[in-house]
């Protein structure tokens, strides 16, 4: 006789994900059956039936208790249940099974008979999945319960896939925020040099294309970098991996600030499709000396306050973004930073949430805020407000904000 | 994004309206094949209507650029306002586009 359990998916159907070969063919011989009537001899012709075309697992009871009780055994992958049933009939038992986190995706096939359309029609707001008319004819019966076991494997399927794909985004996220300085990175910094530094990096979706770092350089500065990719997600979010393997390979601390630059347009123009580039902002503090060195390719302005009685002001940072032109330049400005002064370092998202004309922050008003801030306000404070002055907006796009303040030495 | 084409002779008008960004990718290079299609030699982006571009956005005019000289047609923006005129002179977009 032939097998009709071991039916093939449609090749539309197939391909949804990695999790299992999808050009394999779907075996539904070993699906387990549930059949549950009070009428042994209905139960008899339906079990023997589905044998007979291949079902090896087809399981009886004759109500819904007994039906439960195998249940919590054999996890059935579809039950046929009579409407009308003494103890617990067919909709009873298909309330018990919503209910269920466990068994509320087990499809029910309700076998009607001389019930009223309505009374029938009441079976879907019990949770059945689909009614069954008696007198049975069997060979309808065998194709609806075809129907169902294939939608719940595709249904399983698709689960599984969107499953192991939140796990793979959700280590991927881990992975990159190791990228960024760790608290305890940052505390080495303030150890050393008369710094105080508040940091908060969101993206947007899991994975992000803003990216930055911190590094102490030979002649005893310290620098910072910011970078943001075109988009976000796992596109952009592949993009930072590759910068910031190409940062730590090359000595780039020891060249002036614009050629470092020019040597990082280089390597992105090399490797970035058309259309894809990022906006950069570097800057070098020397604490020693008092100074501020910044070099940006198109980051937002930055925000410098220079002593702790100087007004913000958002600093010049136009020029092409790395990864486009070959031949761009790039050029450091120099600015005071004595004891007392304060940078901030944002990606794009901050004057864009919600998005413009609608953002909370434009660039003057941003400096505006800033302004009528306490002077006196720490880093991590001025942080606080920052990020609540955007609420309840959420970010569209990925969110990174440093506060950089050089420490007042202690009178 | 929304884009009007109209064409005049050889030279072609795109006036793109509403925002350019992230999820305009897919609809932006159908834009692109339409001009191609019309072989204009000068395409106009009115950039008027545009009420914001993100870092996305500025990546698909890159595209339009390239795209432009690989097919020997001439591109250029106009008139950009607010937001998208700032984005657009913050990151300079100018040394690569003509924009009027």
């Amino acid at each position: 006789m032939m097998n009709l359990a071991n039916r093939h998916l449609a090749p539309h159907l197939q391909g949804i994900g990695d999790v299992a070969d999808p050009t394999l063919a779907v075996d539904f011989s070993g699906s387990r059956i549930l059949v549950v009537d009070d009428s042994v001899t209905i139960r008899k012709t339906i079990t023997t039936y589905l044998r007979n075309r291949g079902f090896a697992n087809v399981m009886e009871a004759a109500n819904g208790r007994i039906a439960l009780e195998i249940i919590e055994q054999i996890e059935p992958d579809l039950i046929i249940a009579d409407i009308a049933m003494p103890e617990m009939d067919g909709l009873a038992l298909c309330r018990v099974l919503k209910c269920s986190d466990r068994y509320a995706q087990i499809p029910v096939l309700i076998q009607t008979g001389t019930e009223s359309a309505d009374r029938r029609a009441e079976a879907f707001s019990h949770g059945a999945q689909d009614l069954i008319t008696k007198p049975i004819n069997l060979r309808e019966m065998l194709g609806r319960v075809q129907v169902h076991l294939e939608q719940r494997h595709l249904v399983r399927r698709l689960s599984d896939y969107q499953q192991s794909m939140a796990q793979q985004l959700e280590m991927a996220r881990e992975m990159q925020e190791l990228l960024l300085p760790s608290g305890d990175d940052i505390r080495a910094f303030e150890a050393v040099f008369p710094v105080l530094i508040a940091s908060s990096y969101k993206a947007s979706s899991g994975l992000g294309g803003d990216l930055w770092g911190c590094q102490a350089t030979d002649d005893g500065a310290l620098r910072f970098f910011m970078a943001d990719f075109t988009g976000h997600g796992v596109l952009a979010a592949l993009n930072t991996f590759r910068f910031h393997s190409f940062l730590r390979n090359e000595p780039l601390d020891s060249l002036p600030e614009a050629d470092a630059m020019a040597c990082l347009n280089s390597f992105l123009k090399d490797v970035l499709p058309v259309g894809q580039f990022a906006t950069f902002l570097s800057c070098r503090i020397n604490f020693r000396e008092g100074w501020i060195e910044i070099c940006s390719a198109s980051g937002p302005p930055p925000m410098l306050r220079s002593g702790s009685d100087g007004e913000f002001e958002p600093l010049a940072s136009d020029g092409l973004p790395l990864g486009i032109l070959i031949e761009s330049d790039y050029c450091a400005r120099r600015y005071p930073f004595p004891p007392g002064s304060m940078l901030i370092l944002y990606s794009d998202a901050l004057i864009e949430t919600p998005l413009p004309p609608d953002a909370v922050f434009t660039t003057d008003s941003l400096c505006r805020h800033l302004n009528r801030l306490a002077p006196d306000a720490s880093s991590h404070s001025i942080m606080r407000d920052l990020l609540a002055s955007l609420m309840p907006n959420l970010p569209e796009d990925d969110l990174t904000v440093l506060v950089i303040k050089h420490k007042e030495q202690p009178e | 994004m929304r884009a009007e084409l109209t064409k005049t002779n050889q030279e072609m008008k795109v006036k793109l309206q509403e925002r350019l960004s992230f999820s305009d990718h897919t609809k932006f290079r159908e834009l692109l094949t339409s001009i191609d299609r019309e072989k204009p030699t000068h395409c106009v982006f009115d950039m008027s209507e545009l009420i914001s571009i993100d870092s996305a956005g500025l990546g698909m005019l890159m595209i339009a650029h390239q795209q432009s000289e690989k097919s020997g047609w001439k591109l250029s923006l106009q008139a950009p306002k607010g937001h998208v005129k700032q984005l657009l002179e913050l990151s300079r977009f100018d040394k690569i586009i003509p924009i009027t």
